[in-house]
């Protein structure tokens, strides 16, 4: 007996796109890195979240002040991707790494170019380096680099 | 076993689209709400319920926004979705958190943000697996019919049936969107407030799919809803007059509708909320609920359903639904007021939709629905909340008094 042991289904369901709300902390967020700066905003409690957000990750109450942090700052963690999403082998690996900018009390996520591969490691000391149209999406931001000396 | 009573409610202005605010910022305000509300905060919260429908917005799990998000750092939390129940749920999930001993003070939230996502598509993959592939290889249309307009297109066969068996006329649908939407006018975080609509608005509002008029569906909102939970014993020291739970139960039965049309039974019998119903009333310890219950919160998305529900949930006899409509008996100042808040008819955030019938209630028995507040005096009430394929119910039973004979 053969029985049907599968019904495939292709593309059963119509799109689904979706345009996710930003509002207006992300917002000023976005606009400011059009300018080539990070912004955030800082806790009565002290925290300095970057990017910023309303409520306080560690004390929960409201947060109005928005602050600049500078360019600059710590590589904390990293991975070196040799394979992409879709699976394939890299030609070149990449550094993806965590950010600490200086001020801030978050890590942002980027890649970081202009080290070897092999040598990364963290505490290296990088800064942002800008696309060459900045616009206020997460594109103004193209990468991390070493400072040098 | 200790009791459970209802300190807090908060909900948000619901609209068409929130879009100047993101999803956490949004269900912040209704959390806000909830504790301005109630004399509590953040602090006196043991553990978080978070409930929102699979996928809409276009998101699988927004349970990462529930805690450090909305000022909730660090508390234990869980995630509910349940289809249209969800808001029921996540609020029953709040009841047994307490009612077990385990946590004494919990927040429970549910929330929808439609604009930001795709609703219909969502809808459409609510299936099980033989109704997708159905829908997929039937030649009449299926499909077509259900994007006409999400769940129209099912609930044409529920309202259809209903009508034919009970005697409603398009002129009962009508009266009943003509009272929601005006009491919805004096509910100030209600989305469609229509102070002189009239049956003749409604009436002309085209054909969706038979017997669903656009004038006979619920809007697309965006909005959120933050109850509290706590032991009766605390609820009695941080509140004058708390919402006691007295008995709640869900059921989901074998579906009388696939997505790919009408099956042989009957998509108005209603054989979950009949059960739940039953259920609820039997631990809540009322016998006649007819004449025990003073008020209900039904879930309506369409317009034949709070006639069918009230009958479903024993508060008239069948058939009588239409009856009691249109005698007045339903509305705000009538002898058992339903919908004091405008109903889901005039608000739709759909994973909020469920547990604010809940928090409704809870606020005419607490006293504090406002320009809404039911004239007399609300002892004991009746939830609804309605999903699933059309067979899945939740109702909820809470009183002004906690229940007699039950512990602490």
């Amino acid at each position: 007996m053969s029985a049907k042991k599968y019904v495939p289904i292709g593309n059963i369901l119509p799109p689904m796109p979706c345009s996710w709300s930003v509002g207006p902390y992300m917002e000023r967020f976005y606009q400011d890195l059009g300018e080539k700066k990070f912004t955030g905003v800082k806790c009565k409690c002290g925290r300095v979240s970057v990017p910023p957000r309303k409520l306080c990750p560690a004390c929960g109450k409201v947060m109005e002040k928005f602050v600049v942090v500078k360019p600059t700052g710590e590589l904390v963690n990293f991975t070196v991707a040799y394979q992409n999403v879709a699976g394939q082998r890299r030609k070149t690996p990449v550094i993806i790494g965590l950010v600490k900018l200086a001020g801030a009390d978050t890590a942002l996520i980027g890649e970081v170019r202009g080290l070897d591969p092999a040598a990364v490691k963290t505490g290296i000391k990088v800064k942002a380096v800008w696309a060459d149209k900045p616009g206020n999406t997460v594109e103004s931001l193209s990468h991390f680099a070493p400072v040098e000396g | 076993m200790p009791q459970v009573a209802i300190v807090g409610v908060g909900q948000n202005k619901h609209r068409a689209k929130r879009r100047d605010v993101n999803i956490p910022e949004m269900i912040s305000e209704a959390v806000e709400n909830a504790f301005k509300n109630s004399c509590l905060g953040p602090d006196d919260v043991d553990a978080v319920v978070f409930g929102n429908m699979h996928t809409f917005g276009g998101l699988n799990q927004p349970e990462l926004w529930s805690g450090p998000m909305l000022g909730l750092a660090d508390k234990p939390m869980m995630r509910i979705a349940t289809g249209g129940t969800t808001g029921a749920t996540t609020a029953a999930a709040a009841y047994y958190h307490v009612a077990s001993g385990l946590a004494k003070t919990v927040l429970a939230i549910a929330y929808e943000k439609q604009s930001d996502g795709q609703t219909q598509t969502a809808l459409v993959s609510i299936a099980m697996p033989e109704g997708l592939f159905m829908l997929r290889h039937q030649p009449y249309g299926g499909i077509e019919v259900m994007q006409a307009g999400g769940s129209v297109g099912a609930a044409a066969y529920q309202a259809q049936s209903y009508m034919q068996h009970s005697g409603a006329t398009e002129e009962h649908l009508c009266l009943h969107v003509v009272k929601n939407r005006r009491n919805a006018c004096k509910n100030p975080y209600a989305h469609l407030q229509v102070p002189n609509i009239t049956v003749e608005d409604v009436m002309q509002t085209p054909l969706i799919a038979s017997p669903i008029r656009y004038g006979f569906t619920c809007p697309a909102s965006d909005g959120a809803c933050a109850m509290i939970y706590t032991t009766a014993a605390k609820a009695k020291k941080v509140c004058d007059q708390p919402a006691f739970v007295l008995g709640l139960a869900s059921c989901a039965t074998d579906p009388a509708l696939n997505p790919a049309g009408a099956t042989l039974s009957d998509p108005a019998e209603q054989l979950a909320c009949k059960l739940a119903a039953k259920w609820a009333y039997e631990r809540a310890g009322i016998e006649n609920p007819a004449k025990e219950i003073d008020l209900a919160e039904i879930y309506d998305p369409f317009a034949h359903q709070e006639m069918m529900w009230s009958e479903r949930l024993g508060l008239f006899p069948e058939g009588k639904g239409p009856e009691m409509l249109k005698k007045g008996v339903t509305q705000m100042d009538g002898d058992l007021p339903i919908n004091c808040s405008g109903g889901v008819i005039s608000t739709n955030a759909i994973g909020a939709t469920a547990m604010i019938r809940v928090g409704e209630a809870a606020l005419q028995i607490m006293g504090k629905a406002g320009e809404h507040q039911a004239p007399k005096k609300i002892k004991k009430t009746v939830s609804h909340g309605w999903g699933g394929l059309f067979q899945f119910v939740s109702v909820t039973v809470l009183g002004s008094e906690p229940k007699k004979g039950a512990g602490k």
